[in-house]
């Protein structure tokens, strides 16, 4: 008998179906072990039969699985049947589970994830804001400088060069003022450094009469902007104490220049 | 940002709805539990095949009542006895539809049937009658399948398969040689694979259509 017409004897149909003597299983489970087509001929058989066997499944009544449970717990505490340590049921199911707990891993994994990123967002949104106020303030810088120049360019501004007192001969101090828009420019040249509790202020000479200008800000590098004047025949620089003063220190004059 | 947000409740809901629907377990978990004789493997066991295996028993045990008292059994048994499952020799399921058939025809040996005196019109209307008593719609296909496709080809698959006649048994039953019950059954299982075969319900719908 070969392989072919075993499979094709019946013989495994019946061993599935528990429909066969003693002795031709063993016959058959040996086979089995040998052949693997005979193996999987008995799967397939299985298949077909729990296919059959699904097919008139009844539902038993739903108090049934409590039943069958509460039964097998009563019996198991009895102490009928040995029991194997609980320890390795938590082997076992350490192993089993990690396909189970997967997706609630990968769930955890994409929140942080999305977390993460939300996170970031905001950082690059903060980031972004104070990207654009820095912006703004060098585009402000940079339209305030042009019109410096602008003003320095213009031919109805106005050189004056304050030059430097008995206090300071090697001051210099250059004024620019506008005749048509009034705006007074300030750069110093050079002037020394004052001490910490005191302050440069410039005086407009109208009329005779000191008027403020403003306080100086000690920088080489700007060209400041001051206070505005119709006309002016001088100007002057005055030490003062921090904050300026309403009328001119007259011996602290550190550099004068008329118009 | 809500796209995340999204995704996230998404996933989240997604892995609930996994929670709340079981999924049948796979015969290797329920089994490793069994083996480490933990009770959740009978809780699982039960999820996955009590339904099947009550439609087994009452196969044998006409009154629902009794086979799920059996359908206890069963699982009592099993519980008890699972050391001596051996997966090399089949499945979990085949095992299970052992002990119910063999529990089933004690049930009934107990209350005093006597199976053998059947004939095979009999057989044959009985499995008629008992699938028009089921309500499952399940079993419209079996009934049509027993009908239209040979009556006693399903006849013999249900009286060794179900009721739990021995070879001879059945071939006295079916009035067969007893050399022809091995072929008929292997013919009978063929037709049920191509029935259960996606291809066969087409061909079976188009045999059926052809045939009346």
């Amino acid at each position: 008998m070969t392989i072919t017409d075993f499979i094709a004897s019946g013989y495994i149909e019946l061993y599935v179906m528990n429909a066969l003597p003693e002795e031709e299983c063993i016959h058959l489970e040996r086979m089995a072990a040998s052949y693997p087509e005979v193996r999987a001929e008995i799967e397939k058989v299985e298949a077909t039969l729990h296919a059959l066997a699904q097919k008139q499944a009844v539902t038993p009544h739903p108090a049934l699985k409590d039943e069958i449970l509460e039964r097998i717990e009563k019996s198991e505490n009895t102490g009928n049947f040995s029991h194997e340590p609980a320890q390795s049921i938590a082997v076992v199911n350490q192993t089993l589970h990690f396909a189970q707990i997967l997706p609630y891993v990968l769930a955890l994994l994409l929140g942080t994830l999305a977390f993460y990123f939300y996170n970031n967002k905001n950082k690059i949104q903060t980031e972004q804001i104070a990207c654009a106020t820095s912006d703004k303030t060098k585009q402000e810088e940079i339209a305030r400088l042009s019109h410096t120049i602008d003003i320095l360019r213009d031919r109805s501004t106005k050189f004056v060069e304050l030059k430097g007192l008995k206090l300071s001969p090697q001051a210099k101090v250059m004024v620019y003022w506008n005749k048509t828009t009034k705006e007074t420019y300030l750069n110093i040249a050079d002037l020394p450094q004052p001490a910490s509790d005191k302050q440069y202020q410039l005086w407009a000479i109208v009329n005779q009469k000191p008027v403020d200008a403003g306080i100086l800000d000690f920088d080489f590098q700007k060209v400041q902007h001051m206070k505005d004047f119709d006309s002016a025949e001088a100007f002057a620089i005055t030490l003062e104490p921090k904050g300026g003063s309403v009328a001119p220190t007259l011996d602290k004059m550190y550099a004068l220049g008329a118009l | 940002m809500s796209t995340f947000f999204v995704t996230f409740v998404l996933i989240i809901l997604i892995q609930l709805t996994y929670t709340v629907i079981p999924t049948p377990s796979s015969d290797e978990y329920i089994i490793d539990l069994l083996r480490h004789r933990d009770t959740k493997g009978v809780s699982l066991m039960y999820n996955k095949y009590a339904a099947a295996l009550l439609g087994v028993i009452m196969r044998v045990v006409q009154s629902k009542e009794i086979a799920e008292e059996v359908l206890q059994d069963v699982f009592a048994k099993a519980w008890r006895n699972f050391e001596s499952y051996d997966g090399s020799k089949g499945k979990l399921f085949t095992w299970l539809i052992n002990i119910s058939r063999n529990a089933a025809i004690d049930a009934t040996r107990a209350k005093g049937f006597n199976r053998q005196n059947q004939t095979i019109e009999n057989v044959v209307n009985n499995i008629d009658a008992q699938y028009q008593t089921v309500t499952n719609p399940d079993t419209m296909d079996v009934r049509m399948l027993a009908q239209k496709l040979s009556p006693e080809h399903y006849a013999l698959v249900d009286l060794i398969y179900f009721q739990g006649f021995t070879q001879a048994e059945a071939a006295e039953t079916m009035q067969i040689p007893l050399g022809t019950v091995k072929t008929r059954i292997r013919t009978s299982i063929n037709l049920l694979r191509t029935f259960f075969s996606t291809v066969g319900v087409v061909f079976y719908v188009f045999l059926s259509n052809f045939l009346s």
